[in-house]
C-alpha cells in the first residue's frame, strides 16, 4: 500500500518535471524564434515557431507571431489562419485584431456579409466575448458560488448568514444561466462548425464533389471558409454571404 | 311667280355642280404602253401602266394582263406617283412598270390592263406587240417607246442560237444546306463578240453568294461542245451556299452582245456608215438556261447542340503565347479556324475563361481563297487575355461544331485545355483593392504590430478542461455536497425536533456509557454497586427507547411495556432474567462471585444488544 502510493507519487512528479522541461524547452524556442524575427530572418522564426506546435503546444502569442512571421514572408493565407486561431485563444486581444483586419484587407475576395439583425449581432458578439477556456472556468465559478451559497443556506442558521443567502442566490444563478448557456453553445459549435482559410493562390469553387463540377467561383488566399461537409477529397464550403460550393481539400487548412 | 323661278334656278345650279362632282370623282383613265412593239426573242420588254384621274391614288393597284403565252413575267420594276394640284384641282398620275421576257416569236395582243374603282372596272387600250427571232440593233433600255418605228430587223448570217449562246453551269446540283456550290456563266460563241453588257443578274434567292472577282476582260479559251468547237469566256462565277432546304431555281441572266457580222455589201454607203471595220455590228440578246437546284436539309439525328451551322471540312486550332506569366502581364490566345466552306460565317468562338481574366474583343482577321472548288480559307481570332490575380488558371475548350461533307457526319473539334500558370507580379501587395473605405485604405499603407515577446504559458492543444475528469468533479462534487448537506440538517432537525427520537438515538450510547461504567466496578467488594449500575443501565435503556421516564418503571411493568411493543417473548424473557437478577443481587446479602458477575455482565449486554435489534 505504502509502495503503491510512493510509486504513484514519483510518477507524478516525473510527469511534472516532464512537463516543466518541456515547458522551458518551448520557451528557448519560442524566445530564439523571436530573435529571429527581428533579425528579420522570417523563415526561419517559422521554422522554430512551427517546432513549438509541432511538440504539441500552442498559447495565442506563438501563434500571434507566427501569422507575424507568415506576413513578412508574404505567405497572406497562413499568416490569416494564424491571427485567426490566437484570435480564437485569446479573442479580445487588440493586437490580433489590427493584425488580422490589415491582412484581411489585402484578401482580393471582399465577401459582402449581409447585415445582421441588430439583437442577433448582439448576441453573437456576447457569445464571441470571451475565449472557450475563460467560459470554463466562468462556468464553473458561478456553478461553485451557487452551490456554496446553497451549502452555506442549508448548514448555517445564522440570520445574517442566511439574509447573504437570500440576496445573493439569484443573480448567482442568472449569471450561472447565461455563462453556461454561452458555454454550451460554444462547445457544440466548436465540435460542430470548422473554418478555414485559403492557401492556394486560386482555387476554382465547383458545383459538384469532381472535377466535371460547373465552375461557380473562384476564391483566393486568405479567405476565410466555413466547412460544411466532406467527402473523399472534396469538402462543400459555405462563405459569409451564403454562397455554397465544393473545393478541394488541400486548398485550405482548418482553423 | 319670284319664288318659282328661284326654285328652278336652284334646282339647276345643284344638279349642274352634281353632276360636274360625280364626273370628277369618278373618272380614272387607265392606259398601257410598251417601250418597244418590236421585240427580240427572249429580250426584256417593260410594259407600263398608268391609271390618271384625281382619285387614281386611291384606286389601288390594277391587275396586271396575262401575258404567259409569249412572255415571263420578271418582276415590277417600280411604280412612279405624280401629284399635280392646278387651280385647286388635284390631278394624280400613278404609273406602274412591269417587266416581261419574251418566250415565243410571232405577233401578239396584251391584253387590257384593268383596275376596280368603287365598283366600276376600268380597261386600258391593248397593244399589238411582235416578237422577232433574233433582236434588232436597238437601244436596249430605250427611255421613250418607239412604237412605229421598225427595227434593223436583219438576222445574222453567222450566228443564231447555235452559234452564241449563254450557258449557266454548277459545280453539283444535290447539295446540302450551307454546302458551297460554284455558279458560272460563259459565253460560248462562235462569232465575233466586240462587248457584251449584263442586263439582268441571275437571280439566286435563297442563295449566301460570294462572288469571284473576274476583272474586266475575261479569259477566252476553245471547248468543244456538241462537236462544235466555240470559243468560251467565262463572264461571271459565284459560290453559292444555300440558306434553306427545298428545290431551288437559279433564274437566267441575260447579258446582251455586240457580236459583228460579215455581211454583203448592198451599197458603198452602207459598208461606210455602218461599219468602218468591215462588218456590221448587231446586238444580240441572249440568255442563260435556269438551273434546278435540289437543296437537301442536313440530318437531324447527331445534330450537335452548338451546331453553327457550317459545312464542309474545317480544322481548327488555338495556341497561346505563354503558359507562365505574371500577374497583368498579356497573354495572346489565337483560335485559327481553316477549311473549305463558308468561311466568313464562321462565328466568333465563346471563350471561357476564368473570372480573374481580363478578356478584351478578339481581334478577327479573314483570308479567303476562291479556287475551283469552292472557298477555302481561315478566319483567325486573336484574344488578349490578362490575369489579375495569381494562381493555377484554366482555360477551358473553344468547341467547334459543323457538318462534314466527305463523311456526311455531324463533327466537333475542340482545342486543348491550357492551363495558365499565374505568378505573383512585383506589385501583389501594392494593389489596392477597390470597394476599400477611406480608413481602409490608411489601414493599408500601415504595418502590423510587433510580436509579443513576454513569455507565454503554453498549453497542450486541446486539451480542454472541459474534457477532463476534474471538470466533471467539479460539477459532481458540489451536487454530493448539497445531498450529504441537506442530510445532515435533516438529521439535526429531527435531533432538535424530536425528543423521543433523539433519546432513542442515544439510548444505546448511554447504556453502553453505563456498562462500560459498571465494568470498572467488577470486584466482589462492590458488586452492590456493579449490579446497581447495570439495572440503571438496563432501565435508562428502556426508557430512553421507549421514550418514558426510567425513574417510573418498575421491574414488573417492563414486561407489559415490552408486550405492547410486540417484541420478541424471548428477548423480553431475557432482559426480565437480567433485571430479576440485578434486584435480587441488589438486596441480598453480597454472595455473588467474580465468574459469576462477568458472566452477568455478558447477560446484560447481550441482552441490551438484543433489544437494540428489535427496537
Amino acid at each position: 500500500m505504502r509502495g503503491l502510493k510512493i510509486a504513484l507519487f514519483s510518477i507524478g512528479l516525473a510527469i511534472t518535471f516532464m512537463a516543466l522541461a518541456y515547458a522551458d524547452h518551448n520557451q528557448y524556442l519560442f524566445d530564439q524564434a523571436n530573435q529571429l524575427y527581428q533579425q528579420e530572418q522570417y523563415q526561419q522564426a517559422i521554422d522554430k515557431y512551427l517546432e513549438i506546435r509541432n511538440s504539441g503546444y500552442e498559447s495565442w502569442q506563438l501563434y500571434y507571431n507566427l501569422g507575424n512571421a507568415y506576413y513578412k514572408t508574404r505567405d497572406l493565407g497562413r499568416a490569416i489562419l494564424n491571427y485567426e486561431r490566437a484570435l480564437k485563444l485569446n479573442p479580445k486581444n487588440e493586437d490580433i485584431k489590427f493584425n488580422l483586419d490589415l491582412a484581411n484587407l489585402q484578401v482580393v475576395d471582399k465577401i459582402v456579409v449581409p447585415p445582421q439583425f441588430f439583437m442577433f449581432k448582439i448576441l453573437s458578439d456576447l457569445k464571441n466575448l470571451w475565449s472557450l477556456k475563460t467560459l470554463t472556468f466562468l462556468t464553473l465559478f458561478f456553478y461553485l458560488l451557487l452551490t456554496g451559497l446553497i451549502i452555506m443556506r442549508i448548514l448555517l442558521r445564522d440570520i445574517r448568514v442566511q439574509r447573504i443567502v437570500r440576496i445573493a442566490w439569484i443573480p448567482a444563478l442568472i449569471l450561472l444561466l447565461l455563462v453556461g448557456t454561452i458555454f454550451i453553445v460554444r462547445i457544440h459549435e466548436d465540435s460542430t462548425l470548422h473554418y478555414a482559410i485559403v492557401l492556394v493562390d486560386k482555387i476554382d469553387v465547383l458545383s459538384s464533389p469532381d472535377d466535371q463540377g460547373t465552375e461557380l467561383f473562384a476564391l483566393h488566399r486568405g479567405v476565410k471558409l466555413q466547412i460544411e461537409a466532406s467527402r473523399a477529397d472534396w469538402a462543400k464550403i459555405r462563405l459569409a454571404d451564403g454562397k455554397i460550393g465544393w473545393i478541394k481539400k488541400q486548398a485550405f487548412e482548418i482553423i | 311667280m319670284k319664288w318659282q323661278m328661284f326654285c328652278k334656278i336652284f334646282i339647276f345650279v345643284f344638279v349642274i355642280a352634281n353632276s360636274i362632282s360625280v364626273a370628277w370623282s369618278a373618272e380614272i383613265q387607265i392606259t398601257t404602253s410598251v417601250d418597244r412593239t418590236v421585240i427580240g426573242l427572249n429580250q426584256t420588254f417593260t410594259l407600263e401602266v398608268e391609271l390618271s384621274g384625281d382619285k387614281a391614288n386611291k384606286a389601288g393597284e390594277p391587275k396586271i394582263p396575262d401575258l404567259s403565252a409569249f412572255a415571263t413575267y420578271m418582276g415590277s420594276s417600280g411604280t412612279s406617283q405624280n401629284i399635280q394640284i392646278i387651280n385647286g384641282r388635284m390631278s394624280v398620275t400613278i404609273s406602274y412598270s412591269f417587266t416581261y421576257m419574251t418566250t415565243q416569236v410571232g405577233k401578239f395582243t396584251i391584253p387590257p390592263a384593268t383596275v376596280i374603282f368603287n365598283g366600276t372596272t376600268y380597261s386600258s387600250n391593248p397593244i399589238e406587240i411582235e416578237v422577232v427571232s433574233s433582236s434588232s440593233g436597238q437601244q436596249p433600255r430605250a427611255a421613250a417607246p418607239r412604237p412605229q418605228t421598225p427595227s434593223i430587223d436583219q438576222p445574222l448570217e453567222a450566228g443564231t442560237d447555235e452559234n452564241l449562246f449563254l450557258r449557266a453551269a454548277v459545280s453539283k446540283r444535290r447539295v446540302y444546306v450551307n454546302e458551297p456550290l460554284v455558279l458560272s456563266f460563259k459565253i460560248y460563241t462562235r462569232v465575233t463578240v466586240t462587248q457584251y453588257g449584263i442586263n439582268k443578274l441571275p437571280e439566286v434567292a435563297g442563295f449566301w453568294v460570294e462572288e469571284y472577282p473576274m476583272g474586266n476582260q475575261p479569259q477566252t479559251y476553245e471547248e468543244i461542245y456538241n462537236g462544235k468547237k466555240y470559243i468560251v469566256a467565262e463572264i461571271k462565277r459565284q459560290v453559292m451556299f444555300p440558306t434553306a432546304a427545298g428545290t431551288k431555281t437559279i433564274g437566267p441572266m441575260q447579258i446582251e452582245c455586240n457580236v459583228r457580222v460579215q455581211t454583203q455589201r448592198r451599197s458603198i454607203f452602207d459598208s461606210f456608215f455602218d461599219d468602218p471595220f468591215f462588218g456590221r455590228s448587231v446586238t444580240k440578246a441572249i440568255a442563260s438556261n435556269p438551273v434546278t437546284i435540289e437543296v437537301m436539309p442536313l440530318p437531324e439525328n447527331g445534330k450537335p447542340a452548338n451546331f453553327s451551322g457550317l459545312v464542309g471540312q474545317f480544322n481548327l486550332s488555338a495556341n497561346v503565347d505563354k503558359q507562365a506569366v505574371k500577374t497583368n502581364e498579356a497573354i495572346s490566345l489565337v483560335v485559327k479556324i481553316s477549311g473549305n466552306g463558308n468561311i466568313k460565317m464562321v462565328p466568333t468562338p465563346t471563350l471561357d475563361v476564368p473570372p480573374d481574366f481580363e478578356k478584351y474583343e478578339p481581334k478577327i482577321s479573314e483570308n479567303i481563297n476562291r479556287s475551283e472548288s469552292g472557298i477555302s480559307g481561315n478566319k483567325t481570332f486573336e484574344y488578349v487575355l490578362i490575369p489579375r490575380y495569381p494562381g493555377l488558371h484554366r482555360i477551358k475548350p473553344i468547341y467547334f461544331a459543323f457538318f462534314d461533307l466527305v463523311s456526311k457526319t455531324y463533327k466537333t473539334l475542340s482545342t486543348p485545355e491550357f492551363m495558365i500558370d499565374v505568378q505573383k507580379g512585383s506589385d501583389e501587395f501594392m494593389t489596392v483593392t477597390s470597394g476599400l473605405s477611406k480608413e481602409e485604405v490608411k489601414l493599408v499603407g500601415r504595418d502590423i504590430r510587433f510580436i509579443q515577446l513576454a513569455s507565454p504559458e503554453f498549453e497542450k492543444i486541446g486539451s480542454h478542461f472541459y474534457r477532463q475528469f476534474g471538470f466533471l468533479m467539479l460539477f459532481v462534487v458540489p451536487l454530493l455536497m448539497i445531498v450529504a448537506a441537506v442530510a445532515y440538517r435533516q438529521h439535526q432537525d429531527m435531533l432538535t425536533e424530536n425528543v423521543a427520537y433523539a433519546r432513542s438515538r442515544r439510548a444505546n450510547q448511554i447504556a453502553m456509557k453505563r456498562l462500560h461504567r459498571a465494568k470498572k466496578l467488577l470486584s466482589e467488594k462492590t458488586q452492590k454497586a456493579f449490579y446497581a449500575e447495570i439495572a440503571k443501565s438496563l432501565m435508562g435503556f428502556l426508557g430512553d427507547k421507549f421514550n418514558i421516564s426510567a425513574a417510573g418503571i418498575i421491574t414488573d411493568q417492563v414486561e407489559e411495556l415490552m408486550k405492547a411493543r410486540n417484541i420478541d417473548p424471548q428477548v423480553i424473557q431475557q432482559y426480565l432474567a437480567c433485571l430479576q437478577v440485578c434486584d435480587y443481587q441488589r438486596f441480598a446479602p453480597a454472595t455473588a462471585r467474580l465468574e459469576e458477575m462477568t458472566k452477568f455482565f455478558d447477560q446484560a449486554r447481550d441482552a441490551i444488544v438484543a433489544l437494540e435489534k428489535v427496537v
